[in-house]
């Protein structure tokens, strides 16, 4: 199992679409648009993660001093978490980060694979729509019934269940950026150069 | 009933095959087998399954070292534990050699991660050694089996996300890693020693020799990395930080190595946080995947299936061991080891706890199982890293791990045996 990797026109990436007109013009304005907001996204969940740890910290340095915890770090803590997983995912499709088995894709021939993965797309994009959806619709009777956490913070679990809504549908949307790039005969991602292993193959 | 199991299975082996991301496989073999045989709410356990699995307090550890693993694979370390263990191993059979499995093991103690272990390790050691003269066999050989060493040593990803979804204390699961990781460390050291024993044309016929001078010359080149190790371990074991905690004292002692060798810069930072975002994401959708799918084929019936089906072949206990472990061999060879874990401890857990076998105990072993799947083709992600980084062929790297998957499978049936080995520990340290 690698990171896809079926370059049909490595080349050819969103920054050369002043050079294309017409359809495929506005089909590279779309991918880029979707892999500009998925990359603010993965921003974002950067920034999460950067909580997670600012929060531990301080927990741990809390109590050091007082010899008591905060009642707030790893509630709040689980939610960036939360929000990392979900905001991070259209990003990482977007590298190619996400794990899959490859090895029939690099047999058969090019045709067939790209067809192949436009398939293996198609069933990526049904289901993170049906992930958006059933979080969109969690968020919404958590809004409704205003569901708070069963902690002292009493937190409305409806923010942080937006998040994930936002996040999943972003990954629906890469999915769909991804079916263009395949559709118009492009590489499918865009692997950052910083790439230097395969990412979290733990 | 009886059908669907092979179902449900054959259905993910096809939709993974096919080359399907592996978290969009797991959930659409469960969202199908719900929609098929059921009236559950799919929408419902789908989205509470999401929301339980990421906002687990327990599983919070695993982004932390990622983003520790991501900020340590960009300083000097690796090359400071070359320069720094060179004048104590220079004097064994094997001489450098032993710097992969020993750089390797340090690496792990501070990382978790196999394939950032082996990357790390091997882009330093593959060209200083191979460029000393040292025999390559032996040099990718020792890089991929000790590289699966992060596995085992704690902190480990993989044993976060057992204990996650076993059930089983994720501290316990560290400690339990210890005394098997270490040993089987010892077992890559003895079989280097070996095999320059038996074949001296290995190791480059050197006079140099290195004096305790040099050896004291080398303590603060291999400091930092103790330093760092010592302290996100003890504060685990101490009971004073939960392994959450100790990855944020793993993330601060990240950093501060990395200004220590003069690698830090924003630019550095931004980039070890974006890629740590990218792994962690990837691993909790997966998770997020197999909790759905273990809801899911609870809801089917299927654990009790094979539980009950199992019991009626009345295998003992090790043939079960035995015929688990040839099972995840093959799966790992079409897997990643931690998406096999995933994917089948809905399954295999049931089983085994049947059997009278203790979860801690399984987890640990599951690991070793799950190393050696990292190094087995076609799909072996250490082979992979070693390929990038030396262009060899995945056969030719696998013939040269072969001694070394050997030492592996010793180990497998040294823990089978003797439990002990993993159970000792944990047993032994009582906690809050």
């Amino acid at each position: 199992m690698t990171n896809g990797n079926l370059s049909i026109d490595p080349k050819i990436s969103a920054s050369s679409s002043n050079d294309q007109n017409g359809g495929a013009g506005f089909a590279w304005k779309t991918i880029s648009l979707i892999e500009k907001t998925t990359t603010f996204s993965g921003a974002v969940a950067a920034c999460m993660l950067v909580a997670i740890g600012s929060l531990m910290l301080l927990e741990i340095v809390w109590r050091f001093i007082l010899d008591r915890g905060l009642h707030f770090t790893w509630e709040y803590s689980g939610y960036a978490m939360a929000g990392t997983f979900l905001l991070g995912a259209s990003y990482a499709l977007s590298c190619g980060t996400h794990v899959r088995v490859t090895a029939l894709l690099e047999i058969v021939p090019a045709e067939i694979s790209r067809r192949l993965d436009w398939v293996c797309t198609v069933i990526g994009l049904i289901i993170s729509i049906f992930i958006a959806f059933a979080l969109a619709k969690l968020a919404m009777t958590s809004w409704k019934h205003d569901v708070v956490s069963f902690t002292v913070n009493h937190v409305p679990l409806v923010y942080p269940q937006i998040l994930m809504t936002i996040g999943a549908t972003l990954l629906a949307m890469q999915f769909l950026a991804r079916l263009i790039r395949l559709s118009i005969g492009a590489a499918p991602e865009t692997v950052p150069s910083d790439d230097e292993l395969p990412t979290g193959k733990a | 009933m009886g059908a669907s199991p092979i179902v449900a299975l054959s259905v993910l082996v096809v939709v993974l095959g096919l080359g399907v991301w592996v978290f969009a496989g797991l959930l659409s073999v469960g969202i199908s087998g719900l929609a098929f045989f059921t009236k559950v709410p799919i929408d419902r356990v789908l989205a509470n399954a999401f929301w339980s699995t990421s906002t687990t307090p327990e599983l919070l550890a695993l982004p932390l070292f990622i983003y520790m693993a991501e900020i340590l694979f960009r300083t000097r370390l690796s090359e400071m534990l070359l320069r720094g263990f060179t004048p104590w191993v220079a004097w064994l059979p094997g001489r450098l050699a032993h710097i992969n499995v020993l750089a390797c093991t340090i690496f792990a103690a501070v990382c978790g991660s196999s394939a950032a272990t082996t990357a790390t390790i091997g882009r330093i050691t593959i060209s200083e050694l191979v460029g000393q003269g040292y025999d390559r066999r032996i040099i990718i050989g020792s890089l991929a089996g000790a590289g699966t060493l992060g596995l085992l040593i704690p902190p480990s990803l993989v044993m976060i996300i057992y204990g996650v979804l076993a059930e089983v204390s994720i501290l316990k699961l560290f400690i339990a890693g210890f005394i098997p990781g270490f040993l089987l460390a010892l077992a890559f050291m003895a079989l280097i020693a070996v095999i320059s024993i038996i074949n001296p044309s290995v190791v480059p016929k050197s006079q140099e020799t290195y004096s305790w001078d040099d050896r004291i010359k080398s303590i603060p080149l291999l400091l930092p990395a103790f330093l760092l190790i010592g302290s996100v371990l003890s504060s685990m074991y101490s009971g004073i930080a939960s392994p959450t905690e100790a990855a944020v004292i793993g993330v601060i002692g990240a950093i501060a190595i990395s200004g220590l060798t003069g690698t830090f810069s924003w630019e550095n930072m931004k980039l070890a946080s974006m890629r740590a975002v990218r792994t962690t994401s990837m691993i909790g959708l997966i998770v997020a995947g197999a909790t759905f799918l273990g809801i899911s084929i609870g809801y089917l019936g299927i654990p009790r299936f094979i539980a009950s089906e199992i019991t009626a072949l009345n295998l003992g206990p090790y043939t079960l061991i035995a015929v688990l472990v040839v099972f995840y061999l093959i799966l790992g060879c079409v897997l990643e080891g931690m998406s096999a874990i995933v994917m089948t401890l809905p399954i295999t857990l049931p089983l085994i706890e049947a059997a009278g076998f203790d979860k801690l105990w399984f987890g640990v072993f599951l690991v070793i199982t799950i190393e050696m799947a990292q190094v087995t083709p076609p799909v072996g992600f250490n082979l992979f890293v070693i390929q990038g980084l030396t262009r060899d062929r995945i056969g030719r790297i696998f013939v040269y791990t072969l001694p070394f998957l050997g030492v592996m499978i010793g180990m497998a049936f040294l823990v089978a045996v003797f439990p002990e080995l993993v159970t000792y520990l944990p047993n032994q340290i009582s906690f809050r």
